[in-house]
């Protein structure tokens, strides 16, 4: 007998990764289905992705989109990357708080960040639109950003921030020719995965967008309320495909850093 | 699993002499072939058959990845053997999982469960003996009483020291009263000291209990002092088996002199009338067995098995030598000898007992001489 | 001033975390102290609130109504879209947790390269978006559906069988969601696990399943605790789940939030959902913090 090896467990895996994939791999799919109703298979056609690339109003949810996951990404990404060097310094009273502060956007039910964020702009008197969704945005993408960059900083040899720390009058310069470079894989990670949970982020938006500052999320869940349609899958496979080329980057990208060694 | 079996009178192990009769287990031309994509396969056993009685205490030994570890799991039925068998009391027991097998181990991390309480870790391998709650709580004290660590119970593993981890792992393998103990290299956490007194008492642990141990270290010195016999392993194969003073007083093979102790290697030609020439000497042998006259061969001489006198070469079966470098242990002398006409330096340490010793000085001039039973003749 | 900051590790600490934690208080812990208020805050007659009134009416609210003579009736619709939610979540967990601890005892076994992709494809799918996610079980799951289709050809079934809209779909479409939580946090204390203490089980006579629930189970206990708290936590809260698949019958908490900031328009009572809510997700959390971060390792 092989003790390694547990009956079941290797079956019970293909069933799990057929279950979590079929689903994509059957959505992709139905994007190129020639027939109206769906889910009845009648031929290949590239048709609605066409009429996806031709409609006003998704091409400018898609716009909007990218305006908050870039504004998002670059401000939240800023931030991370100051606080986790800030962490990363020898340990301090409070640190553990500060760690449960910027953590809490992963811990809080998005419902409830949600119904918040909505109160709080309305009470103080900002006008629901881009800026609002983009502010909402840069609370949650900050865990995102700040995780990868805090683990890339663990990684590091101490004795190069040491170092740092240590030259005074050169600290600019060895932050510029030290450390950022070594963070840099832990920095683009980091600003990936924020990238693309700001692309894919629907409830909080769904909420502080209003009228004008639709985004693709919000729009496709309209269009599925109103019924499923071919446009809908080609939108929906576009944006899983996106994620995964995002996320496939951010990992490689990660790889090939830890191969390269975290110095 | 494969149905048990009555094990057929096995043929004789080719490398085992003096191999019992009355066999505890025995591995029978074990193979273990370690295949993986894009590269040779790897033979961690190549015809491993070896014979271990009850009671003995046997030792694997050998350099790392000679497959001592491998054969050990074998037995024990962590890995299945490419082709071969392990026989247990006549037993065919090669397919049968670790957890049918009447064998138990001492893992080298010890392998404590973290979770578990010494006592708890003492009584797993009793759970399923049928034995009463009361007679497997005795049994524990027995064990930790045995390993000198009565009170231990409610300890987790963390708190131990890795001396007590050693003791108590060595208590949860002897508690189902297993027929044969696996220990592999478990003394190597330890630090010297330690690791002294863990010989002893492993030593007495196995005269007590009467269990037959099979231990495998890659320590030449733990192997010699503990052991009833030895199996020298190298390349997944069996070099040499017998008892410590055999291996260490007449090794067969070079690597087996080589590994063990310090050695000298001649070249001599074999010579009627049992005798090896080297050099100008003539020297007797007590056995040249296997090997023909007139055959040049290899001969192993311990250093502590050189005899020097002061002195130019007087006798037939005596080299001339110079000392070119002298090394003072308190209990003996080294010397670092070039012996006339031959190419490699020769060591010899001879015991200080007393002012009457010999000793010479650097440049000195000497007679060097062998015991005819002190020769080795190796096979290659 | 630049001087000054040089001199001081304190004050540069403060500026580098200055701005990420004030944009989580400002924006985040702000606005969930204001919900908190809100939530004792008197209704106002056509949505808002009104400031200086302040009641517990929306707390009662989980469990009364008024009847036309002002009485006090109990009302559980509230009550059961929050047990709904528990045994949801709950049986969520529980479908993870048996299909997601033999998938990461199968990859914690697997050599190193190979785990190393196994769990990229375990994580690909967090990364792409929920809704759509969702939104292809509705493919899978309508009347005339995929599911639908196959059972038919296959001849299991004569009449069309309708998943959708009903708690069934809502709970498959929840473990799709979170079952990669489950499986991370197991994996990452399995592979921890020193393999040699599942042979010492065996060398003492343990069966693989007796070696199972003695040893690995036990010594993936923090792990399947993580993974437990994450799935349960997030399908508590959910909302687009079962918006898409549980169709407008069967509300979870989110939904009965969303509605008193939309059809509803009682601010005070979505906040006092919300904010109770909350406190179930901080309470689970807590509960796992106490009883499984100080385990030895």
């Amino acid at each position: 007998m092989d003790i390694r090896r547990f009956p079941g467990t290797r079956f019970a895996t293909w069933v799990f990764f057929l279950y979590l994939y079929l689903p994509i791999v059957i959505l992709i799919a139905l994007s190129f289905n020639e027939n109206r109703s769906a889910t009845i298979w009648t031929g290949f056609t590239t048709d609605w992705y066409v009429q996806v690339m031709n409609n006003g109003d998704i091409l400018n949810a898609a716009k909007n989109s990218l305006i908050v996951a870039l504004w998002a990404t670059v401000i939240a990404t800023c931030a991370a990357t100051f606080a986790a060097l800030g962490m990363a310094r020898r340990r301090f009273k409070g640190q553990t708080a500060v760690s449960g502060v910027l953590a809490m956007p992963l811990v809080v039910p998005e419902i409830v960040t949600a119904v918040a964020s909505l109160l709080f702009f309305i009470l103080v008197g900002f006008d629901l639109g881009l800026l609002t969704v983009v502010v909402a945005h840069t609370v949650f993408c900050i865990p995102f950003a700040y995780l990868p960059i805090r683990a890339r900083i663990e990684g590091m040899d101490p004795r190069l921030g040491e170092a740092a720390a240590d030259l005074y009058a050169d600290e600019m310069r060895t932050f510029l020719r030290v450390t950022l470079p070594l963070l840099w894989p832990g920095i683009l990670a980091g600003a990936m995965l924020a990238f693309i949970i700001s692309l894919d982020d629907f409830v909080i938006t769904y909420f502080v967008a209003g009228a004008g500052a639709t985004t693709l999320p919000v729009y496709i869940f309209g269009a599925i309320r109103i019924g499923i349609s071919p446009e809908v899958n080609a939108i929906s496979s576009l944006m899983l495909i996106v994620s995964l080329l995002f996320v496939s980057l951010s990992t490689l990208l990660t790889w090939w850093a830890g191969r390269r060694g975290a110095a | 699993m494969m149905e048990a079996s009555t094990l057929a009178p096995a043929a004789d192990a080719p490398t085992s002499a003096a191999a019992p009769k009355d066999a505890r287990i025995v591995i029978e031309n074990a193979v273990k072939v370690y295949a993986s994509a894009g590269e040779a396969p790897v033979r961690a056993l190549d015809d491993v058959s070896i014979r271990i009685a009850p009671n003995e205490f046997f030792t694997l030994l050998g350099p790392s990845g000679c497959g001592k570890t491998t054969l050990l799991r074998t037995i024990a039925g962590f890995e299945q053997p490419t082709s071969g068998r392990v026989v247990l009391d006549g037993v065919d027991i090669t397919g049968q999982p670790p957890f049918r097998r009447p064998i138990n181990t001492v893992f080298q991390n010890y392998a404590l469960f973290p979770h578990m309480t010494v006592a708890h870790n003492v009584a797993f391998g009793l759970e399923k003996s049928g034995l009463g709650k009361d007679e497997i709580a005795a049994r524990v004290d027995e064990m930790l009483a045995l390993v000198h660590l009565s009170g231990m119970h409610r300890r987790m593993p963390a708190q131990l020291s890795g001396g007590q981890q050693q003791r108590v792992a060595l208590a949860r393998a002897l508690a189902p009263h297993p027929k044969v103990l696996l220990l592999d290299e478990p003394l190597s956490a330890l630090d010297l000291k330690l690791r002294k007194g863990m010989q002893i008492e492993l030593k007495r642990l196995q005269r007590d209990t009467g269990i037959t141990f099979v231990f495998v270290t890659h320590d030449q010195e733990e192997a010699l002092t503990m052991s009833d016999r030895i199996a020298v392993m190298k390349d997944g194969k069996v070099l040499q088996i017998g008892p410590p003073q055999e291996i260490y007083q007449r090794p067969q093979v070079r690597f087996v002199a080589d590994f063990i102790g310090e050695t000298n290697f001649l070249k001599g030609r074999l010579e009627p009338g049992g005798v090896a020439r080297i050099g100008e000497a003539a020297v007797p042998l007590a056995s040249a067995q296997g090997h023909a006259e007139g055959e040049t061969v290899t001969l192993a001489v311990r250093p502590e098995r050189v005899f020097l006198h002061p002195g130019e070469a007087a006798s037939p079966d005596t080299l001339g030598a110079t000392v070119e470098n002298i090394i003072y242990f308190g209990t003996d002398t080294t010397y670092h000898l070039r012996v006339d006409g031959l190419p490699d330096p020769l060591v010899a340490r001879v015991q200080n007992r007393d002012q009457s010793s010999p000793t010479f000085g650097q440049g000195a001039r000497v007679r060097v001489g062998f015991p005819p039973d002190g020769l080795s003749v190796l096979r290659d | 001033m630049l001087e000054a900051i040089r001199r001081s590790p304190r004050l540069q600490r403060l500026l580098l975390i200055g701005p990420a934690v004030a944009i989580v208080v400002v924006f985040m812990l702000l606005p969930l102290g204001l919900m908190a208020y809100v939530s004792f805050l008197e209704r106002g007659q056509y949505g808002g609130v009104i400031w200086d009134q302040y009641t517990v009416e929306a707390y009662v609210g989980f469990f009364f109504e008024r009847d036309f003579l002002d009485n006090l009736v109990v009302n559980t619709d509230y009550v059961s879209i929050y047990l709904r939610s528990f045994l949801l979540s709950l049986l969520t967990t529980v479908i993870a947790l048996a299909v997601g601890f033999p998938v990461a005892l199968y990859i914690a076994l697997q050599p190193p390269s190979r785990r190393k992709l196994l769990v990229f494809l375990v994580t690909i799918p967090f990364w792409t978006n929920l809704l759509v996610r969702n939104y292809a079980w509705i493919l899978l799951l309508r009347t005339n559906g995929l599911i639908d289709q196959w059972a038919q050809g296959l001849g299991l079934t004569d009449q069309s069988i309708s998943i959708l809209y009903t708690p069934a779909a809502i709970a498959i479409g929840l473990t799709y969601s979170y079952l990669p939580f489950m499986v991370l946090p197991i994996y990452a204390s399995l592979e921890k696990l020193d393999f040699r203490l599942v042979e010492a089980a065996y060398d003492l006579y343990a069966t693989r399943l007796q070696a199972l629930r003695r040893v690995v189970v036990p010594l993936s206990l923090p792990g399947i605790a993580a993974g437990c708290t994450l799935v349960f936590i997030p399908c508590l809260g959910a909302y687009v789940t079962p918006e898409l698949l549980g169709g407008s019958k069967e509300l979870m908490i989110g939904n009965l939030i969303q509605l008193q900031f939309g059809a509803s328009r009682n601010w005070p009572l979505g906040s006092a959902l919300a904010f109770t809510l909350l406190a179930f997700v901080l309470l689970a959390m807590l509960v796992y913090l106490l009883r499984f971060r100080k385990l030895p390792e």
